[in-house]
């Protein structure tokens, strides 16, 4: 996939209210075809949220989401899933019941070549697991079983929501080196916690504070940015 | 980042059989089944041959609630709609006696099919599952058999429609107690290994997705909504199959075919024999309905009571089925862990 193929995904003055709680306001945003995008955020930024606006799990209440000329806001979960829009969610969220082989046979389409099956495993660190059921894997490794379901996908944009979390320190790295090499043919949105794994990426990077954007754009302004000092860098 | 960090590193990977042990079964269920007449007085190869239709009525709610793990209280009234739509075709219409078995069929089946698309599709669509699912699809029993009691003028009302007449194909009559029960066996066959074909390819695999999370198959792009409606009308048409290959079998139907105690009975089938097995239940049906012989012929208040607990314990103790659980148990034991539940 070259970046050519992916459309523009557009966020509009998107708003998302549970009751009286404004989890996300009016957040105006466009990631470019092939980049690779952070979002960080204090505990109930909004952040997960966004990532369900956006993959159609959650209706916005108000704004729009436009994926090209397609407005995807509205539409539901499946069909945004059809367009190459993959995500992988914050708790894992693998079939349990099935092997790590057959998860990423779902998520396959019906064509996808052993091959191709072979390399994702390979990717994700799971060739000695392929009959393991994913009920038995440990956290990190259905951390890592969802990221391959999601690459069988063969999406157009992925994204992902805490992938490190419970990862070893090399893991860590493997995942940065990994999203560092998507950079040009997916459009990713990483959500992370781990500063030092951010940095490392070095990519287009916003701040979430209360469900809206604070400030947005290479991590290294961001770092210096006071407001963001204040509100979530500052606490470490 | 509040929800995720439980390590789960105390499994030992539980690595799958590659085997499918139920096949394997089914192709011997079946080879003693068709040599079942051999050694089979005539008179019981009738009530064996009723039991084989059940056993496809079993098999056909397995296909959904086992696969899809969404219990459906309402499968009596898909056999029962079976059942009524054969006689009524056979008696209120003057159709040639060629071709009224195969237009019974085709209205029972049809009628079922229509009223599980009408249905499924409100309450499928409306995001309806687990235990409301249930209570819509008890409810609908309900309904039917109130219908069935009370359009006596089309359904006969309590006392039913007698004079049902065997099925007959193209020209060949079922008549004989032989020949009848070959037929539920061709029947039983061909659903079985039909269901077989389809639920150990990718749709028995997506199924599976979603059951296990549903909201994580659509985020896969499976419109969840329809594979489920899919399956819920073939399981209701098999259903109706059923009722009416067995309603010409009987030469009658009564109420009691699209009743709650109906409805009731094949979740317990089901759950003896082992939910998601699809062989499973086609021998669950043929324990129960034995141990009911034998239970009955002692006291026949006891056999209520027997049906009522296990329906207790079912739900408390082991809503996998009773294999699944005796195989937890054995596994438990083995692992010496104790027996854990
Ligand atoms: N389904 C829901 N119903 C009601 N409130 C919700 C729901 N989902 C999220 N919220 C609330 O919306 C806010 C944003 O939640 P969200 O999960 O998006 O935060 P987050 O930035 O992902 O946080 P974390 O870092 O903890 O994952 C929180 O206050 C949360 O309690
Ligand atoms: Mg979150």
């Amino acid at each position: 996939m070259t970046p050519a193929d992916i459309p523009v995904l557009a966020l509009d003055g998107v708003c998302r209210n549970f009751g009286a709680l404004r989890a996300v306001k009016d957040v105006t945003e466009s990631f470019q075809p092939g980049e690779l995008n952070c979002i960080i955020g204090p505990n109930g930024a909004g952040k997960s949220t966004l990532l369900d606006l956006i993959c159609g799990t959650l209706p916005v209440t108000s704004g729009s989401i436009a994926f090209g000329e397609e407005a995807i806001h509205g539409l539901p979960g499946d069909r945004i899933a059809r367009l190459g829009i993959a995500r992988k969610f914050q708790v894992p969220t693998v079939f349990e019941s099935l092997s790590v082989l057959e998860n990423l046979q779902v998520a396959a389409a019906p064509a996808a070549s052993a091959t191709e099956l072979e390399r994702i495993l390979g990717t994700t660190h799971l060739l000695d697991d392929r009959e393991v059921e994913a009920s038995a894997l440990p956290h990190g490794k259905k951390q890592w079983l969802e990221i391959g379901m999601a690459l069988a996908m063969q999406p157009r944009v992925l994204l992902l929501d805490e992938p490190t979390a419970g990862l070893s320190v090399d893991e860590t790295r493997d995942t940065a080196q990994f999203l560092s090499e998507l950079r040009g043919s997916v459009t990713v949105i990483v959500i992370e916690h781990d500063m030092a794994f951010v940095r490392d990426l070095a990519a287009r990077t916003l701040v979430l504070h209360l469900g809206e954007v604070i400030a947005s754009g290479d991590f290294a302004d961001i770092e210096t940015n006071d407001l963001v000092r204040d509100v979530y860098l500052g606490r470490k | 980042m509040k929800a995720a960090i439980s390590q789960g590193r105390s499994a030992t990977p539980a690595t799958r059989r590659g085997l499918r042990p139920t096949t394997l079964v089914a192709i011997a269920t079946l080879v003693v089944l068709a040599a079942l007449p051999l050694f089979a007085k005539s008179y019981a190869l009738t009530s064996y041959r009723d039991v084989l239709l059940l056993a496809v009525f079993a098999l056909s709610l397995d296909i959904f609630w086992g696969r899809t793990g969404i219990l459906s209280f309402g499968h009596a009234t898909f056999f029962g709609l079976g059942a009524y739509g054969m006689a009524v075709v056979a008696i209120h219409f003057e159709i040639d006696p060629a071709w009224v078995s195969l237009a019974g069929l085709l209205f029972g089946v049809g009628l079922a099919a229509a009223v599980a698309t009408l249905v499924g599709y409100f309450i499928l669509y409306g995001g309806v599952r687990g235990a409301y699912f249930t209570i819509v699809t008890l409810a609908l029993t309900l309904i039917a058999h109130h219908v069935a009691v009370g359009w006596s003028d089309v359904t006969g009302g309590d006392s039913g429609l007698i004079g049902v007449p065997p099925i007959t194909l193209f020209g060949y009559a079922f008549i004989g107690s032989t020949e009848s029960y070959y037929l539920a066996l061709a029947v039983l066959t061909v659903a079985l290994f039909g269901s077989m074909r389809l639920l150990h390819g990718r749709l028995g695999l997506v199924l599976a997705a979603i059951r296990d999370s549903e909201t994580k198959a659509r985020t896969l792009g499976y419109r969840t909504d329809r594979t489920l409606l899919l399956t819920f009308v073939a399981s209701a048409s098999l259903a109706a199959l059923a009722g009416a290959v067995y309603a010409a079998g009987t030469g009658f139907v009564a109420p009691d075919f699209i009743a709650l105690l109906l409805s009731t009975e094949v979740i317990i089938w089901v759950a003896v024999g082992g939910s998601g097995t699809l062989i499973g239940p086609v021998i669950g049906t043929a324990i129960v309905w034995k141990l009911q012989q034998e239970i009955s012929s002692i006291s026949i208040a006891a056999w209520p009571i027997a049906l009522g607990s296990f329906f207790i314990l079912l739900v408390l103790v082991f809503p996998q089925g009773l294999p699944a659980y005796l195989l937890k148990k054995v596994r438990a034991l083995r692992s010496g862990k104790g027996a854990a539940p």
